[in-house]
């Protein structure tokens, strides 16, 4: 009787192994929703990380994108900050011959061999959120700002809580990010050129946790007694931060600034923990990464100075797309936001 | 009595194992016209060779009753290593050669704890994994490694006959273990360590060296899995690893092998890390959530592990309830 099942189960996969040798190539993967009508592009969104709230936001606007231009949209990445990990949903979704392929890269090259696989398929590669060090490899940026812009801005904002002196740290993502680091760089460069009273004592990656951000606060409270602004450049960590601050009773004393969503600061900027966040809205960025990726598959180009519905104004710098609306959300206006 | 008893055992596991790989295979031909090509079995064979190789190590380790939690750890630690040695120059041959160097000193490390000072392998592993990170961390200054020399990217990109090459590295190292382990007398030394070890040191096995073979045996493996990984992407991370070793673990013991050592092989483990690849391949494929990948692998492993329970109690009641009979037998004579 075992004997039996192991022959038909031997025998079964056989079977596949021969069918699978013989299947030729990949074909589309068309949706069932559209068999009827001429078949419409699928868009994979590819984030750093899936589960936190900056990209869910980016994701529920992207379908909304998907829905009002027609195509379908794919959200998927890796549960953890692993590249490796998003280098296998990449070739994945290359397998899955999906249109385009949007990429918040958590490394700007580890992913570089898997783009270029995906370009020789004749799949449209753009980034948005970060962008990789190959530009090469993707035919357009979807920017949330331009990046000296927003280092500046962070600096400019955490420096008038802080009375443009004492001693801040910055918390970044995961070190090899490049949208954070280049943030981080020009913040750190503008406050050099014009605090001098101010200095920069930490600079410690979260990895995008919020209970490491939480633990990184902590213990940069105890290394440095001192300690008067946390700048928080991921949006998992000034939370966290203020988190860290409240408990140890210096809400005020200690400035928590940063990249953070309205939904996710609220508690923190009503109770006086946070101070501020300055952010785009991540909603709109993935709204834009959907448009712009419609826009280069039907054969398109946009244009500086260019109102997209739902986005608003962006600016066309050679292969980037940058929007232009930076938000400083305080206490006062945080319930204007729904994000 | 016994040992027929015992084959059975082994052949109703792989059994399920080989049921379940079918069943998997067959949800995922229903999810994508993709699923069953050619190209994209040599992709999944892409992704799950660096967790594969990692599995055979382990497999080591935990036969002999240990296990070596340092394993994603050393990998990371051997990645940079050869990150750094390809970016200051080094010749691919030299860099592997210090990769492989720092592999089994993480090895004697982890042995000489185990071994000698008698440390429950937990818990030595569970430092020496800080210890390693730590070490990859400082090397690497947290960054990340970039510009490998394209000579590298063939151990990661490159194909032989079509096949992958990390492929072909999985292949032969499970063959080898394989042989080392049904074959050879180390292997039965490693299986009577798992059994027993005192029994097997006063049977006159030298434990020790045993252990040192096992242990560098496993951080050899992780060091090419770190290897395959930096020529995979281009890029050599402290972190590398890391999310692989709880994977690698479930997929052993989803391949039979017992937690407590002593019973298992390399062929189920490899079938173990085939199945979780398929599923994350399957659930990329029909658009997923990521989430759910962790979900189906949990579930899989649960029900596997719970049924190879199950078949261990009632054996062991057979066993007991007939050696009993015999007993009865025998006084009556």
């Amino acid at each position: 009787m075992k004997k039996l099942v192991s022959l038909f189960l031997a025998a079964m996969l056989a079977a596949m192994a021969f069918a699978g040798c013989a299947g030729s190539g990949t074909t589309k993967d068309i949706p069932a929703a559209d068999s009827g009508a001429e078949a419409s592009y699928t868009i994979a969104l590819v984030p750093q990380q899936v589960g936190i709230p900056y990209f869910e936001t980016s994701n529920d606007w992207a379908q909304k994108a998907g829905d009002d231009l027609g195509c379908t949209v794919i959200y998927t990445g890796p549960t953890s900050g692993d590249a490796a990990a998003q280098a296998n949903i990449i070739q994945d979704l290359i397998t899955k011959q999906v249109d385009c392929i949007a990429v918040s890269p958590l490394d700007s090259s580890a992913i570089a061999p898997v783009l270029k696989q995906a370009q020789d398929e004749g799949i449209l590669v753009i980034t948005w959120d970060s962008d990789i060090d190959d530009t090469s490899l993707r035919k357009m940026y979807v920017n949330c700002s331009t990046e000296q812009l927003l280092g500046e801005h962070l600096m400019q904002r955490l420096a008038h809580y802080m009375g443009e002196e004492g001693e801040y740290a910055i918390i970044t993502s995961v070190l090899t990010a490049q949208n954070c680091s280049a943030w981080a760089k020009f913040a750190t460069e503008y406050q050099e050129a014009n605090y001098p009273n101010m200095t920069r004592v930490a600079y410690e990656p979260c990895d995008d946790d919020q209970a490491k951000a939480y633990s990184i606060t902590q213990n940069m409270m105890t290394a440095y007694p001192n300690l008067q602004g946390v700048l928080g450049v991921t949006s998992t960590a000034p939370s966290s931060a203020a988190q860290a601050v409240r408990e140890a009773g210096k809400s005020g004393e200690i400035i928590v600034t940063g990249v953070v969503e309205a939904s996710v600061s609220r508690e923190y900027l009503l109770d006086g923990s946070m101070q501020e966040a300055n952010i785009w809205h991540p909603g709109k960025l993935g709204y834009l990464t959907i448009f712009t990726a419609m826009t280069l598959l039907n054969g398109d180009t946009l244009t500086d100075k260019q109102d997209i519905p739902q986005v608003g104004l962006v600016n066309v710098v050679d292969d980037q797309v940058i929007m232009t609306e930076l938000l400083d959300i305080t206490a006062e206006n945080v319930n204007e936001y729904d994000f | 009595m016994g040992k027929e008893k015992f084959r059975i055992r082994l052949t109703l596991n792989q059994m399920v194992l080989l049921g379940t790989l079918l069943i998997i295979l067959l949800t995922g031909t229903l999810v994508s016209h993709n699923f069953l090509t050619l190209r994209n079995m040599l992709s999944i064979f892409q992704q799950m060779s660096e967790m594969g190789i990692m599995a055979l190590g382990l497999t080591l380790c935990i036969l002999t009753g240990g296990n070596d939690l340092s394993a994603g750890t050393t990998m990371g630690l051997c990645a940079v290593i050869t990150g750094v040695c390809l970016t200051s120059g080094m010749p691919v041959g030299l860099a592997m050669v210090c990769s492989l160097a720092v592999a089994v000193i993480c090895g004697c490390i982890n042995a000489l704890l185990i071994s000698v000072m008698k440390v429950p392998p937990m818990i030595a592993t569970l430092g020496t994994q800080m210890f390693f990170n730590g070490v990859a961390l400082v090397i690497s200054k947290g960054n990340s490694i970039s510009n490998i020399p394209e000579s590298f990217y063939f151990f990661g990109q490159g194909k032989v006959l079509g096949i992958p090459v990390q492929a072909i590295v999985l292949l032969v190292l499970t063959a080898a273990l394989s042989i080392v382990l049904k074959r050879k007398v180390l292997g039965r030394y490693i299986i009577a360590i798992g059994n027993n070890i005192k029994a097997a040191a006063y049977a006159g096995i030298d434990t020790v060296k045993v252990l040192f073979a096992v242990y560098i045996l496993c951080s050899l493996m992780c060091c090419f899995a770190g290897n395959i990984q930096v020529a995979r992407v281009a890029t050599a991370r402290a972190d590398m690893g890391g999310v692989f070793l709880m994977q690698c673990i479930s997929a052993v013991v989803l391949g039979g092998t017992s937690i407590n050592g002593g019973r298992g092989g390399v062929g189920g483990t490899v079938l173990g890390v085939f199945i979780f690849a398929m599923i994350s391949n399957i659930m990329n494929l029909a658009g997923a959530s990521s989430f759910w990948q962790q979900f189906a692998t949990g579930s899989i492993l649960v029900l596997v592990v719970v049924f190879n329970c199950i078949t261990e109690m009632s054996q062991k009641r057979i066993r007991v309830f007939s050696s009993r009979e015999a007993r009865k037998l025998r006084s009556k004579k």
